[in-house]
């Protein structure tokens, strides 16, 4: 399966992220949005806050926020959780994709 | 008449003599402005028509000259003020994040109670601040996005219904206003706010519980805690303009939601609403 080569912030938006424990709330400028998030999603978009990242670098950050996540012990298909992650944000319009 | 309500000047132009018989006795406490000084709300109620002013004589209200609403029936014309100035605020006062809740102060703390219409907060708000709870407003509360401080708008508290009966029979010494009938609330009525409220209505306070009240007759009280990230999306949705302000109504909803315990309480009677709130609060 082929994906775009980066995601990264909307344009012309800002993202407000606020985390408490293991949740997070996250606004959206653009679409006047406000969103209710698992820490590890807010992680993903304040790291894409920083620069574009490929699937694989979101990937890598969703597997490290959840290894420590001590809340949860079942086994996370992380392949099919980091796009169906990818698939939500692009719907609600939290990240865009680029295939330069 | 203008008048310094909270942080507004209200102006207030009416050749009907029963509008100031109620605010002379439910504004009576309130500091008077120079009628000439620039206010903020330019509030005008009278009958629409000369024919209104006889035949089932009826009252309108208008702001800068405007009238934003329909008519109404004569003996609801201080409600309407009241309604109205709830209006004004909500549309226009956007230098604050505003939320539809109640919210009491004490110890320099303030208690937020957020709820839609019917959910018990003014019946609520009543009870607290005849117990020694100052009033910051009984219908918004105003967070200062500057600072985070919730910025005081006294007023008369608006009760209704079997509400009416209810409040009165705490003390002898709550004064509330005839009430009247057939509105589209039902009946209404109000109660005089304390008089050390409306003096220290340029007193903000720090956010420090918010508590989401629902009246339920039947069934127990249910005190249940809430998590911040869901507090700020039932906040969001009871705000008056939070859409408006976009990304400066989230930080300063936030940071009221982040310095606050939050809970959602379902209560079956006022006594044991009371009992419970006074003992979430002592235990802070």
């Amino acid at each position: 399966m082929s994906y775009p080569e980066f995601y990264f912030w909307p344009a012309n938006a800002s993202l407000s992220i606020r985390v408490w424990g293991d949740e997070a709330v996250v606004y959206n400028s653009r679409t006047a949005g406000t969103h209710l998030l698992p820490q590890s999603s807010a992680l993903v978009l304040e790291a894409l806050g920083k620069r574009h990242m490929s699937r694989d670098e979101i990937k890598n950050i969703l597997g490290d926020a959840l290894r420590s996540d001590d809340v949860g012990n079942h086994d996370i298909q992380l392949d099919a959780y980091t796009d169906q992650l990818i698939r939500e944000f692009l719907a609600i319009e939290l990240i865009e994709a680029s295939c330069e | 008449m203008s008048l310094k309500i909270g942080p507004f000047i209200v102006k207030l132009i009416s050749p009907l003599p029963w509008v100031f018989s109620g605010l002379s006795l439910l504004y009576r406490d309130y500091q008077r402005v120079a009628v000439d000084q620039p206010a903020d709300f330019n509030i005008e109620l009278r009958s629409p028509t000369l024919l209104r002013s006889y035949l089932r004589p009826q009252v309108n209200f208008f702001l800068d000259g405007h009238s934003p609403f329909k008519p109404l029936p004569r003996d609801q014309a201080f409600a309407m003020f009241e309604w109205g100035l709830n209006w004004c605020v909500a549309n226009y006062a956007h230098q604050y994040l505003n939320i539809h809740a109640a919210v009491v102060e004490r110890d320099g703390k303030a208690l937020v109670l957020p709820g839609v219409p019917g959910s018990g907060k003014s019946t609520l708000c009543a009870a607290l601040v005849s117990q020694g709870w100052r009033l910051l407003s009984d219908e918004m509360t105003l967070v200062d996005t500057d600072i985070g401080m919730i910025t005081p708008i006294p007023r008369p508290i608006g009760l209704k219904n079997q509400s009416i009966d209810i409040i009165q029979a705490l003390s002898e010494e709550i004064v509330i206003s005839e009430p009247v009938h057939d509105t589209a609330k039902g009946s209404v009525a109000h109660m005089l706010p304390p008089q050390q409220s409306v003096a220290d209505a340029t007193r903000g306070a720090s956010p420090a519980l918010i508590v989401f009240p629902t009246y339920s007759a039947k069934g127990e009280a249910c005190l249940q805690s809430l998590s911040k990230g869901q507090t700020l999306l039932r906040m969001a949705d009871n705000s008056f303009n939070y859409n408006i302000l976009g990304s400066l109504g989230f930080d300063a909803l936030a940071s009221l939601v982040d310095r606050s315990r939050c809970f959602s309480f379902s209560y079956p009677s006022l006594e044991v609403a009371l009992d419970e709130i006074n003992g979430l609060w002592d235990a802070r």
